[in-house]
């Protein structure tokens, strides 16, 4: 039997045959994500992280601005709004013809609308206005800036919305335009916000806060980029908020109704080229198993995991409901 | 230069690939050494080697990550320098306490002798579990050799965190090699 000095040497040396991933991300420097979709930190550890960093000014600086920018965009909507109310009634005809959200312009009005215009067309038949942020689209490029501001500040500035989970199964967290429009985003460049109908409608974001960040993606991107399928298990008194993603491995969190990261949901493919060890483990904070062509990982945050509900959570996998 | 343009530099057999392996990546490989031998002049004749072990290595390898490939290099020779002069001795090293440390995690009953392949996809597998901030410590820590206060000034946290997430991370490891049954 060796000594354990002489273990812990091995120990050591086999430190040095970890995967490179996880060199490199040790390597990189610290805020950068080395592997797209591993883990990342609650909210409260990046704002902490982020205010040890010294980013606490810089991101006061970006409210002030995204305040700003806020303000601005209010008084241009206001602006036209009331200019709608004057306008309206005589381009009213040539914005149900543009059919393309356009604003009552009479720039954007197409030569002949008015012969488009079915007469008995009555007001509640006429297109809708187009919805906030839709309308903030084809302001300018301010919106974009200040959007982009107000969700580098995300985890200042809100966590609710960042980190809060879903509250029930279909019910979205913000699903008006006008919530969501100024709702903020996540900061990093892994949380993908689920949306979709796999997601059980669970989307949380108006469209225009998509991928033009790269920060939120649906979960079909996801599963794009992992290469792999997820199947989203229900689970009593959880839902999901978040899921990651990197190739041959996706995440998913799961958040109680206080908004509390309950449980991580790994599933990460099988490296064929070596030879992978069915390794098998449970206990109250954490289990592991392989199916032969997955690993599947299911890690507690919160409250210890009973093989009952250990068993549960594999079957609900299993069977992808 | 990218890493791809200095591996195919190795495939064509020129020197220029050292030259452009020392300018991009002299300082972390140097910097590996220096956190094992805390002796400059052998964390340098470290980093030369390593080097010289790249050289001889590339091809027929073509390593997917350039820098992970050349820091377990640095590593490596760093530790078996170490072991040879018995760096141990002069007390600045920080492997003395990662040895210590790391031997909390090994099981103290009884167990089968883990292979070296079975031992690697336990470490994998405990890394994987880790959130990112935990791993980014425990990898720093075990296989960067760095001090608890460097990891504490690279990521901006107090050591007594640090020093409990390795605390937690070391008893995670000590938990899956328990629960297979096996030992170091």
């Amino acid at each position: 039997m060796k000594n354990q000095r002489d273990q812990a040497k091995r120990l050591l040396r086999a430190f040095g045959e970890i995967d490179d991933c996880y060199i490199r991300e040790a390597l990189e420097s610290a805020p950068q994500r080395a592997c797209a979709g591993e883990r990342e930190g609650s909210a409260d550890k990046e704002q902490e992280a982020f205010r040890k960093k010294g980013g606490i000014r810089f991101q006061r600086q970006i409210q002030l601005l995204a305040g700003l920018a806020a303000c601005f965009l209010l008084l241009v909507l206001a602006g036209r709004v009331l200019d709608s109310g004057r306008i309206l009634p005589q381009n009213e005809k040539a914005f149900v013809d543009s059919g393309s959200g356009a604003l009552p312009d009479e720039g954007l009005t197409a030569p002949g609308a008015e012969s488009f215009i079915a007469e008995d067309l009555s007001p509640k038949e006429a297109p809708a206005e187009p919805a906030d942020w839709e309308e903030s689209m084809d302001n300018s490029l301010l919106w974009d800036d200040a959007e982009e501001e107000k969700s580098f500040m995300a985890p200042d500035a809100d966590t609710e919305g960042l980190m809060a989970p879903f509250t029930g199964g279909s019910a979205p967290l913000s699903t008006s335009s006008g919530e969501t429009a100024s709702s903020p985003k996540s900061t990093d460049g892994m949380d993908i916000q689920i949306e979709g109908e796999e997601a059980g409608n669970t989307a949380m974001h108006p469209p225009e806060t998509g991928t033009e960040t790269g920060a939120e993606l649906s979960l079909e991107e996801a599963e794009r980029i992992s290469g792999l399928e997820m199947p989203l298990p229900e689970l009593e008194g959880a839902t999901v908020g978040q899921c990651s993603a990197r190739e041959g491995r996706i995440e998913l969190f799961y958040f109680n109704q206080e908004g509390e990261e309950v449980f991580r949901i790994i599933k990460e493919a099988l490296d064929e080229r070596r030879e992978e060890l069915p390794l098998e483990s449970e206990d109250g904070s954490s289990a592991v198993w392989t199916d032969g062509r997955y690993r599947w990982m299911i890690l507690s945050e919160k409250e210890e995991l009973s093989p009952e509900r250990i068993r549960e959570m594999r079957e609900k996998l299993s069977s992808g409901k | 230069m990218d890493d791809g343009a200095i591996i195919d530099l190795y495939w064509k057999r020129s020197e220029r690939a050292v030259t452009e392996t020392k300018n991009k990546y002299g300082r972390l490989c140097r910097g590996i050494a220096m956190r094992i031998l805390r002796n400059m002049e052998d964390a340098e004749e470290c980093e030369q080697d390593t080097y010289l072990r790249a050289w001889n290595s590339i091809p027929p390898k073509r390593p997917d990550i350039l820098s992970a490939y050349l820091g377990r290099i640095a590593r490596n020779l760093s530790l078996d320098r170490y072991d040879r002069e018995h760096a141990e001795k002069r007390g600045k090293s920080q492997i003395p306490l990662v040895l210590e440390e790391l031997e909390e995690c090994i099981p103290d009953e009884n167990a089968r002798e883990i292979s070296d392949m079975e031992l690697r996809e336990v470490l994998n597998q405990a890394l994987a579990s880790l959130t990112e901030e935990a791993r980014g410590m425990f990898v720093r820590r075990y296989f960067l050799g760095s001090s608890i206060r460097e990891i504490a000034e690279e990521l901006g946290f107090k050591e007594s965190r640090v020093k409990m997430s390795l605390l937690r991370s070391r008893n995670s490891l000590r938990k899956v090699l328990e629960r297979e049954g096996v030992t170091v």
